[in-house]
């Protein structure tokens, strides 16, 4: 995995303190909406940290309004994207019409301690952040945003500020914590969608199950299917495609890859004991399909804002490495019925799929000259590693790669263990 | 209920005096040929085959009552039996005498049964003792034995075409004996026994000639055995036990067809279909004895579609009285006239009526719901390529619409014949290249059948209508057309790039551009130049096309000449040029194409640098920047002096 982190340079000194870069305040606006003297607050829709003073609000938000006012008299139809200054970088984004997203980011900085106890000089690193990064990063925030809410527009229709202020509200006070700005990379810039590598047959059988899945539930609208975090087909447009992308290997995922390193008895895998035919199980909706009383809820996403602008539930089913999103039209009312058939035809076939994947990729890895030998052991993790190092000194092996390691409390032998998965790599 | 007719009696039946007392009428089995005797000969003898050319009529002397009569192959010589003792030969070769003689058979008090030509010089005679095969010698009008064989015989049956003759022995007849002739030789082949459904005490003869039949069914030959429903034993109905005849090796019972029924049947044998007709009900039914993968020694079969009448057929009114008006006669099917012979053979004696019975494979379409199995049944038939496709169309559209699953396992079926012939056809061709001198007579040129269903044949016939038709959801064009790419990548038969064409076409036609942008980037739509073509022509409606186009025609790295096109069209002078220069071709390349196109971009920069290259490139190649009369660039020479004036042309090396 590629990474560009904003890391520490190479410090000169023990006492040098480095600061990575950080979200100072972020809001959104519309000056339509307070446009006298004195009605300035109603202007501001949703301002991070809210705590902040009234008067900092409307002063921030008056800021940017002028600038971009003040830009457009040099050219209307591109105002200013964003305001360098010393301590920090200001982002401006207009997703829709009148509204206006504005991100802070304090620079990156180091602090040196002077000698004779005079306070510390920091060295703010302007140059270290790139607009089009943060730029990016701020239409992420959008885009997620709409994904899961729809356009700005469409809540004002429907209930006006106020829905769309708890709306914002609601979606951002957790999105902003999971934003980690010191980590945001020219990768964001291109939001890219990495695809599995694979042949042709197996890509066929992808379609072909895909289309047959459609075929028997008509209801389905779109699917996507993904395997190991990487997107092998979209039904979706790009742009669409894109955005879920960034939710599902982001945020989805890797809050569900603990169950299938479990073992079988494992604890973490509560749902697959009644059904040995396969591992497909929901990511999204229904914790279990057994319990009667648990209501059958997806997530909404909002596609096609553009044109048709669908709204739609959202199922992610996953068997092993293989996960699919099936999505549908938000206006079918979806039955525990409908989630049990989609379990029973779904489930089993993704299962084979998701193993005919898996076999064709170490085929073609190995035909590249390497084999993949592909381990999973329950043991205490020093033993694991002990092993590990045992593998890689092997003449034969030219790297190792431990994938994932979750610790869990095994119940019958009354012990931690750890469950490792790893690759070792050999020529 | 008229489409439900799966078996017919073909049209032109031969036609023939209908037997009477003055007139009696035999059929040869060999040469396919009726025989009308009028009168023991003397009044004439009318011979019908299936064409014309077999059909002859000739009178011959009245010497007592006919018991048999049959030509030899080619209608060279005719052999007649009148006695139990012995048959007689006219000769009908031309230029040879006209003259009757007779031969008697060789063993004492023995019966003549009968006779049968296994050349067109030879003849078995078949006596209650044994058999005697015999050459003919027209010329000397004799016989001369060939070879004989004594056994104790109650009937037997001849396969012409295969020539085997099958003896009936033993006191109750159910141990038949096999001979295989060949061109003069006579092997006996192993006998065997055929299990009687009782044993009857005391023995006597249980298996009649009626109840066995011989036929070719898939190139094997077949002993069919019609056994009887027995109170005795508990099977529902009457069945039919095949058991197959290899030419060396033993006789095995390998098939046993139900019929679930009892009463008068009769066999006949079309198109590798086993066809029991059944009198009482007045209904046939067929099997197929490759319907069912062999799992067992012997194979339990039903019949494959549900028993129906042969269609009706109708009896065009002749004669003086025959009048345009009057309907035609209905002829009267299932008749107890009827006489049912090898392989496809019905003749109504009293009628006057030989005809072929045939199967017709589309009302099958409607009685086989099981679209697999159907698919199976039809690849088998002769005729089956247009039904074929006609199934393939109905699966697609309208209510019965098929689900994928079933559209997928019909396109496997259908590739794994494809498949086959085209194996087939490439071991042909390796074979034939590696010297034909070696092997040329071990290997034939495949036959391609009529199950071979292409590209092309799909294409046409199924596809490109399919994607036409209104009303149908895009998805499943789609889904269906992925589906027929996913079988043919399976089989590993080379896409076609009309196929791709059409899955591009339907697409676009829907927007789902990026759809077909995966398609491409997992590169289910194989490269080719006109694949590439049609990708450029949308780039006003899509433009990445544009660049897809590109990357495909560097992948195929035939098509460089394209790129440099296509690269100057859209005014990417350099890009062209350094495409040029990456595969090794700017030296050889027209600068005038790249100077008209530098100059239509009205970049003077780019004008000059371009210029500036290839006076370089002159100037490496001839020592001299100037540019060639040949290379007709005087224009570009003058534009190019007048932009930068003259001394900006670069000079000529000091020598």
């Amino acid at each position: 995995m590629l990474c560009v982190f904003f890391s520490p340079r190479m410090a000169s000194g023990m006492q040098e303190k480095q600061y990575t870069p950080s979200l100072l305040s972020f809001f959104i606006y519309n000056p339509k909406f307070g446009p006298r003297e004195g009605e300035e607050e109603k202007k501001i829709l949703f301002y991070h940290p809210s705590e902040l003073d009234k008067n900092e609000k409307i002063r921030s938000v008056g800021l940017c309004e002028a600038i971009v006012q003040f830009t457009r008299t040099f050219c209307p139809t591109k105002p200013a994207k964003s305001l360098h200054t010393q301590k920090n970088r200001q982002i401006f984004y207009e997703p829709e019409e009148h509204f206006w997203m504005v991100m802070v980011v304090r620079n990156p900085m180091i602090e040196k301690p002077n000698k004779d106890g005079k306070p510390p000089t920091i060295e703010y690193q302007e140059d270290e952040i790139l607009d089009s990064v943060y730029g990016a990063v701020l239409q992420q925030c959008y885009s997620m945003y709409k994904l899961f809410n729809g356009t700005f527009g469409r809540a004002m229709e429907a209930g006006g500020v106020e829905m769309l202020t708890q709306k914002l509200e609601k979606f951002f006070y957790r999105y902003l914590q999971t934003l980690h700005l010191q980590s945001c990379d020219l990768l964001d810039v291109f939001g890219g969608i990495s695809f599995f590598p694979l042949d042709k047959m197996t890509y066929l059988k992808i379609q072909s199950f895909v289309n047959r899945v459609e075929q028997s539930l008509s209801l389905i609208k779109y699917t996507a299917f993904l395997y190991n975090d990487q997107l092998i087909w979209s039904g979706l447009e790009q742009d669409d495609m894109r955005i879920l992308y960034k939710y599902l290997t982001t945020s989805l995922f890797p809050r569900h890859t603990e169950p299938e390193l479990a073992g079988r008895d494992s604890p973490l895998r509560p749902e697959v004991a009644g059904n040995l035919l396969h591992y497909g199980r929901f990511l999204t909706g229904p914790a279990s399909l057994k319990d009667p009383d648990a209501k059958i809820r997806f997530p909404r996403i909002f596609v096609n804002t553009e044109d048709s602008y669908e709204e739609l539930h959202l199922i992610v089913y996953k068997a092993m490495s293989a996960a699919v999103c099936f999505m549908i039209s938000a206006a079918e009312d979806l039955t525990r019925e409908f989630c049990e058939q989609l379990d029973s035809l779904v489930g089993p076939q993704l299962t084979l799929l998701a193993s005919d994947i898996c076999e064709q990729y170490n085929i073609n890895r190995r035909i590249s000259g390497s084999v993949l030998i592909s381990l999973t052991l329950r043991q205490t993790p020093r033993k694991c590693l002990a092993l590990l190092a045992l593998l890689s000194s092997n003449k034969h092996t030219i790297g190792a790669h431990i994938k994932r390691n979750i610790c869990y409390f095994d119940s019958q032998r009354s012990q931690a263990c750890a469950l490792f998965q790893y690759s070792i790599y050999t020529i | 209920m008229n489409e439900e007719y799966y078996l017919e009696l073909r049209e032109n039946p031969v036609q023939f005096e209908h037997a009477s007392s003055v007139n009696n009428v035999f059929f040869d089995e060999a040469n396919k040929q009726v025989f009308a005797v009028r009168s023991g000969g003397a009044t004439g003898v009318v011979v019908k085959g299936p064409d014309d050319k077999s059909s002859v009529a000739f009178r011959m002397d009245d010497k007592g009552e006919v018991k048999c009569i049959k030509f030899s192959i080619g209608n060279k010589i005719l052999a007649v039996q009148r006695t139990t003792k012995s048959v007689d030969f006219i000769n009908f070769i031309p230029d040879f005498p006209h003259i009757e003689f007779s031969h008697e058979c060789k063993t004492k008090n023995a019966s003549v049964l009968g006779f049968c030509w296994t050349n067109w010089n030879e003849i078995v005679f078949v006596t209650d003792q044994g058999i005697e095969f015999y050459q003919v010698l027209p010329d000397k009008r004799s016989l001369k034995l060939l070879k004989s064989q004594s056994i104790n015989v109650n009937w037997y049956i001849y396969c012409p075409e295969t020539s085997v003759l099958l003896l009936s022995t033993t006191v109750q007849g159910n141990v038949l004996q096999p001979f295989a002739f060949k061109s003069g030789t006579m092997s006996k082949m192993s006998k065997f026994e055929i299990e009687l459904p009782v044993v009857p005490k005391p023995a006597k003869l249980s298996l009649s000639e009626r109840d066995i039949a011989v036929a070719t069914i898939y190139s094997d030959l077949y002993v069919m055995y019609l056994k009887h429903h027995s109170r005795t034993t508990n099977s529902p109905g009457a069945e039919v036990v095949l058991y197959h005849l290899p030419r060396e090796g033993a006789c095995k019972k390998t098939h046993v067809l139900k019929l679930n029924t009892t009463g008068k049947f009769a066999l006949n044998v079309v198109d590798n279909l086993v066809v029991v007709h059944h009198q009482s009900s007045l209904t046939s039914i067929i099997f197929d004895i490759k319907l069912q993968e062999p799992d067992c020694p012997v194979n339990v079969h039903q019949a494959v579609l549900p028993g129906r009448s042969i269609h009706p057929f109708k009896i065009p009114r002749t004669g003086p009285a025959a009048a345009p008006s009057q309907a035609p006669v209905i002829c009267e099917l299932y008749s107890s006239t009827w006489s049912v012979f090898q392989p496809d053979i019905i003749i109504s004696a009293s009628e006057g009526y030989l005809w072929y019975l045939k199967v017709k494979l589309q009302p099958t379409l409607n009685l086989l719901q099981d679209k697999g199995k159907l698919m199976d049944f039809l690849l088998r038939r002769r005729d089956c390529k247009m039904v074929i496709l006609s199934v393939c169309s109905q699966m697609l559209v309208g209510e019965e619409k098929g689900s994928l699953p079933v559209v997928a396992t019909v396109f496997d079926k259908l590739n794994q014949v494809y498949k086959e012939y085209l194996d087939a056809e490439q071991t042909y061709t390796v074979a034939m290249e590696s010297g034909p001198s070696r092997s040329s007579s071990s290997y034939k040129r495949p036959v391609r059948t009529q199950a071979v269903i292409d590209q092309s044949d799909m294409y046409t016939h199924v596809l490109s209508t399919f994607t036409e038709r209104k009303g149908v959801c895009h998805k499943f064009i789609i889904a269906v057309l992925m589906e027929y790419i996913r079988s043919l990548n399976q089989y590993q038969i080379t896409v076609q790039h009309y196929l791709y064409e059409l899955v591009i076409k339907t697409l676009v036609h829907h927007n789902l551009f990026y759809m077909l942008h995966q398609f491409l980037q997992y590169h289910v739509l194989s490269d080719s130049k006109p694949l590439a073509c049609l990708l450029l022509s949308l780039e006003s409606t899509y433009p990445p096309a544009h660049q897809l186009s590109l990357d495909m025609l560097k992948r195929l790295s035939t098509a460089n000449d394209e790129i440099v096109e296509v690269l100057l069209s859209k005014q990417q002078v350099l890009g062209a040029l350094r495409f040029v220069r990456s595969v090794g071709g700017h030296d050889n390349v027209s600068a005038r194409k790249f100077l008209d196109a530098a100059r239509q971009t009205s970049d003077s920069m780019l004008f000059y640098t371009i210029f500036r290259f290839f006076e370089q490139r002159n100037l490496r190649l001839r020592g001299n920047p100037g540019f060639n009369q040949g290379e007709h660039c005087e224009e570009h020479v003058a534009y190019f002096k007048q932009m930068f004036g003259e001394q900006a042309l670069m000079k000529p090396a000091a020598v």
